[in-house]
């Protein structure tokens, strides 16, 4: 079976965790358990007819108190981006952790997921950045960890972008 | 010279006290225990082919190769346990060519998560704080413009007291908002 390993990249808060939990076992918690060090699941997909073994590699949150070893990005074949849609810096901090993967795995695909979803009249992503930033040819999609709009969207759009890849 | 000692049946128990996991990392990522293993290393968990442990395994060969007599140490990482979640850190060193991890438990004083979630939730609202910060400052500022342009007219006795009270009660809200922390730049 295929093997793929993703990262989940972003600024802490914005809801990796929960998009991992919502994927693989489809579950939402609303208590905030900020993750500390590294958390790897593990989850068997079917993509156009390819089984695939997606190994999800959940980072912390990069912050003042813990910045992410690039090392844990080596072998990555392609990363979740996340950014919380009620919070503008944000994607400032998706776009600054694109870069600096960039810099270590070139040009893996990637998906920009939007998170949060659900709050979307707290946002303060408006449309004229999401089209800015689709512009620049990132895949953007809305997520809500909470109610699971768009979470399988997100890692489908990925691992079938991972499975073109030479 | 000396032979070396067979361990002393106690180190076993003190390794599982101190929630302490020795093993013989082999070069076809089995392993061996040294000594009795905490009950958590005993659980479920497939240690051998846990993807942050081959990682941290494949980082430790490349270190220790370059800084003999060294000891390399991972980051925090998360396992599921029968659904606890245990948080723990490795240690790797080379011993007689030996690849010797010990896997060490986090908890009580040494598990650093309730700090840091505090801390990220104090960043959370700080960051909530200064968005309402920046929101209150625009219509502060135009209340400030429409009392000074209330207070340019030569209102009769009445109004004077109402416009007084306004100003009066604007410089308290300005008090306030001089508190708030700052509006954060955008990015």
């Amino acid at each position: 079976m295929i093997q793929k390993k993703i990262c989940m990249l972003g600024t802490f808060g914005v809801g990796k965790t929960s998009l991992v939990s919502q994927y693989v076992r489809s579950i939402f918690s609303d208590k905030y358990l900020s993750t500390v060090g590294v958390k790897v699941d593990k989850k068997e997909v079917v993509v156009d007819n390819q089984r695939v073994n997606l190994v999800l590699w959940d980072l912390y949150g990069e912050d003042g108190f813990q910045t992410i070893q690039q090392s844990y990005l080596r072998g990555t074949s392609g990363y979740l981006l996340v950014a919380d849609g009620t919070r503008f810096d944000t994607l400032a901090a998706a776009r600054d952790l694109q870069k600096r993967a960039v810099a270590v795995v070139g040009k893996a695909p990637f998906v920009l997921a939007l998170n949060k979803a659900d709050l979307e009249a707290e946002w303060q992503i408006d449309e004229r950045t999401l089209l800015k930033v689709a512009d620049e040819g990132w895949t953007v999609v809305r997520t809500s960890a909470r109610t699971g709009l768009g979470v399988q969207q997100a890692f489908d759009l990925l691992t079938r972008a991972m499975l073109e890849q030479p | 010279m000396t032979t070396p000692e067979a361990p002393h049946p106690a180190i076993g128990e003190v390794m599982r006290a101190l929630d302490l996991a020795i093993v013989d990392w082999l070069s076809d990522d089995s392993f061996v225990p040294l000594s009795a293993t905490p009950r958590w290393f005993t659980g479920a968990v497939p240690w051998a082919s846990l993807p942050f442990l081959e990682h941290f395994v494949g980082e430790a060969r490349r270190y220790l190769h370059d800084h003999v007599g060294e000891v390399f140490a991972s980051e925090p990482f998360t396992v599921d346990n029968h659904g606890q979640e245990l948080l723990l850190r490795a240690r790797a060193l080379r011993v007689n060519k030996r690849l010797i991890l010990a896997i060490e438990r986090l908890d009580g004083t040494a598990d650093p998560r309730p700090i840091l979630r505090q801390a990220r939730q104090d960043a959370l609202e700080h960051e909530q704080l200064a968005d309402k910060a920046r929101a209150i400052h625009a219509p502060l500022e135009a209340l400030k413009r429409a009392v000074g342009a209330l207070q340019a007219t030569d209102p009769g006795g009445d109004q004077r007291g109402l416009i007084e009270a306004a100003a009066q009660a604007l410089a308290t809200l300005q008090s306030v908002a001089a508190g708030l922390p700052a509006a954060r730049k955008r990015r």
